[in-house]
């Protein structure tokens, strides 16, 4: 078994000094990984990045991260990944990694991702530039984190893709309908099911809901710290092969 | 342009959600606001991330709607670790 901890939009701010680092206490104990879904940071400063590290100090498991709009804010996301990078978080942008825990190997693919809305209520590449531009982030994220998931897949035995913005509508409920096509898009999960995953964890939607599935069966989970209520989530991701093994 | 009769709550409400993400103190875009009545006050909802950033936001939207009442309603995330561990096979 592979025990995930995940958890998105802490927004640390430089009157956080303490209350990540709390949550966390016990989570090397409670995981073998931690994923963080983006909002790391309140401003996306330098600043705050290095608080980000200081609160994770204590934590020794690998822990595994993507930015959200939030971190983007200063205009200092270079700065603020080179922070996070050289205090032990590996970064993922349209990339991927793999966590080895108990001879089974969990890849994770990452990225941002984007909105757009919706299947049926959605934004199109069309009219001025600035809407174009909106999609073809979107269209762009979908295609990395496409290839990130197909790239790590051949190496792992379970698959987790790490997103900020949602996949699906459903771990959307309880926001407002009119804002869907800013909290995410349905090309990310079209990526997802084209190229397979074992789960989505993902941020962004603070009054959203924890529990959806694309369209193709891919389990998301929406893990806004705002949401699930707690320090973090922990997903036990069980390797039906490997309890194959461990019967025979 | 003249002065004219104060605005609908509609742009008071849209006037407090920018100033709450431009303003250092609360840089905040989950805040639901909703301006109630007979006596004007604004209500403010939703989940922030320190009790530091809470007082702050209240300070900013009292500063955006002067003459309003600011009801505080905001909740701080836990950060309690004691949440069930989901099995996924």
């Amino acid at each position: 078994m592979t025990r995930i901890a995940a958890v998105g939009d802490i927004h640390v701010g430089l009157d956080s000094v303490g209350h990540v680092a709390h949550g966390l206490e016990h989570v090397n104990e409670r995981a073998d990984v931690l994923l963080l879904a983006g909002d790391l940071t309140r401003c996306g400063t330098a600043a705050e990045a290095a608080l980000v590290v200081d609160e994770l100090a204590a934590v020794t498991i690998p822990v595994v991260a993507v930015l959200g709009n939030h971190d983007f804010h200063s205009d200092e996301a270079g700065e603020v990944v080179r922070l996070l990078a050289g205090g032990g978080v590996t970064v993922l942008d349209g990339t991927s990694t793999t966590v080895e825990v108990g001879g089974a190997v969990v890849g994770i693919a990452g990225t941002k991702g984007f909105g757009g809305g919706f299947a049926g209520a959605c934004a199109s590449y069309f009219g001025e530039r600035a809407m174009k531009a909106f999609i073809a982030e979107t269209r762009a994220e979908a295609a990395r984190l496409h290839d990130a998931l197909v790239g790590v897949s051949a190496q792992a035995d379970r698959v987790v893709a790490l997103l900020h913005y949602s996949p699906v509508e459903a771990t959307l409920r309880g926001e407002r309908l009119e804002i869907y096509p800013f909290l995410g898009s349905h090309l990310l999960a079209e990526a997802i099911d084209t190229a397979g995953a074992d789960l989505v964890v993902h941020g962004h939607a603070h009054k959203g809901s924890e529990r959806g599935v694309t369209p193709g069966g891919v389990r998301v989970r929406n893990v806004a710290q705002q949401v699930i209520g707690h320090a973090y989530r922990v997903f036990d991701l069980r390797d039906p092969a490997a309890e194959d093994r461990s019967v025979a | 342009m003249s002065a004219g009769p104060p605005l609908p709550p509609d742009y008071l409400i849209g006037h407090i959600q920018d100033a709450l993400a431009a303003d250092d103190r609360s840089r905040e875009l989950g805040v639901d606001v909703a301006v109630a009545g007979p006596d004007p006050r604004v209500v403010l909802t939703g989940t922030v991330s320190t009790d530091a950033q809470r007082q702050a936001i209240g300070e900013v939207v009292a500063e955006v709607a002067p003459g309003y009442d600011v009801v505080n309603e905001l909740a701080v995330v836990s950060t309690d670790e004691g949440g069930a561990v989901e099995e996924l096979a």
